[in-house]
């Protein structure tokens, strides 16, 4: 596991979505922990049970969507078991959310400075005047240009990469512990993706917030996480040090997902598709395509530890020191 | 499986053929403006998404258009297909301005000119089956009888990776991959000679993405087709396409081999946009955890920057010497060429490849420990 002390720990976490004829496992047995100061990369494709997983932490798992066990503990609590009053006043504070689509997830109809004033005002009983100062105090933080006269504008006049700055800020006004950004530069232009990155990184390293960062994009993991978690079919595949797991990736799918995102001169795609949720293989839900199955792979993988690293599968592509 | 890049690369360099045919594509100093809503009551605000592009698209040639949101290149694409038709300059098919086509000429252009959308659900009509679906260019061409169309169909639901089995399916019933696959198999019932495709996989997954870059380069080499690939994700680009063309407002700023432009970017945006592909690649090497950003955004088309269209963001620009600065505000660079036959659009291009490369190995190693 992590050097550092951990923050919140996630343990055994299960998101079954319930459906008409049966109860379907999204999210089965993840585990992990954040460390102080740590960024987690969390990488997977849709349907992997990434977001379902991040929003879990939150409390906002809703319908048809449900929590059937696990703990998240942060701060010597279950959130899992937090009333709603008692998780509000952890949600914003304590840890922060930041969104894939600002446009959103930013209420249309309030200016920016209301929106941000607001979240101040509740969590800290600021007064208005020290709230205003504050929100202008973290749209600088941000980058946010001219800051001080555009309280006052609304989230349609500006540019996706200034309304996901809003986000950030709004995220960071309360000083969280922690911050979970699920997809936070998907809906952005390339340039635009490296700004809110390199912001994120710089923000992270200043204010010495933990982050956990939702990613299908194996580039952006690479860029900011120092550990990482790899998803597929709503398990967690391999766990490990961010460079140690890119460079050197054990699982076959953590393997097969590399390969397809570098996209060099000879593409060797993996064939197949993700597995639905109706009809999730009994062992690893990676079987099915992968290339080094055998029979053993139809029943529950037990986890290998080796390293700082943990891999769900028993035919690993590399162990240990190679 | 497929024939090695170098290879091709080698032989359309060396035998000069493919500068000697026509292009079968081409655009010369296209502009399109749009009249922005609520602006241009007295002859006012006017949106110049297309800015004097020209361009040429020559038999089996693989061109890349890369560009951010708003960089024009939807825009080029749907002129291209006279989907939109230019304010001012020409696009041409086989040297005949496709302006000018009355109903069986255009019938004719589409024959050999089709398109790949981004969308897979909203580009396939929800109540044909995928065999009605690809029957139907077949005979809107008069293609065939209908033993053969079925035939024809069969062949490419197997090229494309689909069975046969799936022909009486809707496409309500795929997934976002196989939709692709369909309208790819669509896109060449006719067998066309360009295809062009906008943002072909950038509503895919990682896994399923691959996949069909794969599917597209190896249909590309089997039949010689032309692509005209638009993509904001230069890793497409990079792997599908010969040839770029880099945009920014409506603009080329540069155009040449992908390989030597990827590598070695003459203009400063290029630079910029190279220095800001996050792939697992560089990132796992470089842990300097260093982007090269840029700073602002990318101006609106109702309000371009005078001179350069990049200036106020450009990073060499500040290195410059005053009175080069100035030039870049008042001047408006052309696309001109440079030694090694690509053409870049800045003034002082030869600074930017004299500069170091955005990943030249001295930035690993000092940010390595």
């Amino acid at each position: 596991m992590s050097d550092r002390q951990p923050v919140l720990e996630v343990r055994d976490l299960a998101i079954d979505i319930h459906s008409t004829r049966s109860d379907l496992a999204a999210v089965r047995g993840v585990s992990f922990s954040v460390g102080d100061g740590e960024c987690l990369g969390i990488v997977g494709e849709s349907g992997s049970g990434k977001s379902l997983t991040c929003r879990a932490l939150l409390g906002l798992t809703r319908a048809p969507a449900r929590v059937r066990g696990g703990e998240v503990l942060f701060g010597g609590r279950d959130l899992l078991q937090l009333g709603a009053k008692e998780l509000n006043e952890v949600r914003g504070a304590q840890i922060a959310m930041v969104f894939q689509d600002p446009l959103s997830s930013l209420n249309p109809l309030w200016s920016i400075g209301v929106q941000l004033t607001d979240v101040i005002r509740r969590h800290t009983g600021a007064s208005r005047a020290e709230a205003r100062a504050r929100a202008i105090e973290c749209l600088e933080e941000v980058g946010f240009p001219a800051a001080r006269d555009r309280l006052k504008t609304y989230p349609f006049e500006l540019s996706g990469g200034l309304r996901q700055r809003v986000m950030i800020a709004m995220a960071l006004a309360c000083k969280p512990c922690v911050v979970v950004a699920d997809e936070p530069t998907s809906a952005l232009d390339v340039s635009v993706q490296a700004q809110i990155l390199d912001l994120l990184h710089q923000l992270k390293a200043a204010a010495g917030f933990s982050l956990i960062l939702v990613t299908h994009d194996v580039g952006v993991g690479a860029f900011l996480a120092d550990r990482v978690l790899i998803m597929y079919g709503g398990q967690v595949m391999e766990a490990g040090g961010a460079y140690d797991v890119l460079n050197r990736p054990s699982h076959p799918y953590s393997h097969a997902l590399l390969e397809c995102s570098v996209a060099h001169e000879d593409l060797r795609p993996v064939a197949g598709f993700p597995p639905s949720l109706e009809d999730m293989p009994s062992g690893c839900p990676f079987e099915p395509r992968c290339a080094r199955s055998s029979r053993g792979c139809t029943e529950p993988v037990p986890v290998t530890r080796f390293d700082d690293r943990s891999v769900a599968c028993i035919h690993p592509v590399s162990t240990g020191y190679s | 499986m497929h024939p090695p890049r170098e290879h091709r690369i080698l032989v359309s360099t060396s035998t000069p053929m493919s500068a000697t045919a026509p292009p079968v594509l081409s655009l010369n100093a296209v502009s399109k403006d749009f009249h922005a809503r609520g602006y241009g009551r007295h002859g006012g605000d006017v949106l110049r998404a297309i800015d004097g592009v020209s361009l040429e698209l020559r038999d089996s040639q693989t061109l890349g258009v890369v560009g951010e949101s708003g960089s024009g290149k939807s825009t080029l694409a749907k002129l291209l297909v006279r989907l939109e038709r230019p304010t001012s300059g020409e696009v041409s098919f086989m040297k005949n301005s496709i302006a000018s086509f009355d109903a069986p000429g255009l019938k004719m252009f589409r024959r050999h000119v089709q398109m790949v959308f981004q969308d897979p659900y909203s580009s396939l009509p929800s109540r044909m089956s995928i065999r009605q679906i690809l029957t139907e260019p077949l005979i809107i061409h008069q293609i065939g009888d209908q033993a053969s169309r079925l035939e024809r169909v069969r062949e490419l639901v197997d090229q494309v990776g689909l069975r046969s089995s799936d022909l009486k399916r809707y496409p309500h019933e795929f997934s976002g991959g196989q939709r692709q696959r369909i309208a790819i198999a669509r896109a060449l019932m006719i067998d066309p000679r360009v295809v062009i495709c906008d943002e072909p996989v950038s509503a895919l997954d990682v896994s399923i993405r691959a996949q069909i870059l794969k599917l597209l380069h190896d249909l590309q080499a089997d039949r010689a087709l032309g692509y005209l690939v638009i993509s904001h994700d230069l890793r497409v680009v990079r792997y599908l396409c010969e040839d770029v063309a880099v945009m920014y407002l409506g603009r080329i700023v540069e155009q040449g081999r992908t390989a030597g432009v990827l590598e070695r970017p003459a203009h400063p945006y290029t630079r910029a946009l190279v220095g800001s592909v996050l792939d697992p690649e560089m990132a796992t090497v470089a842990k300097t955890r260093r982007l090269s950003v840029l700073s602002g955004q990318i101006p609106s088309p109702l309000d371009r920057p005078q001179g350069c269209h990049f200036h106020p963001r450009c990073p060499l620009r500040s290195k410059l010497a005053e009175a080069d600065q100035a030039r870049c505000v008042t001047e408006r660079p052309g696309l001109r060429a440079l030694p090694d036959g690509r053409h870049a659009a800045c003034h002082y291009a030869e600074k930017v490849l004299e500069h170091d490369r955005p990943h030249a190995p001295t930035d690993v190693v000092a940010g390595a420990g």
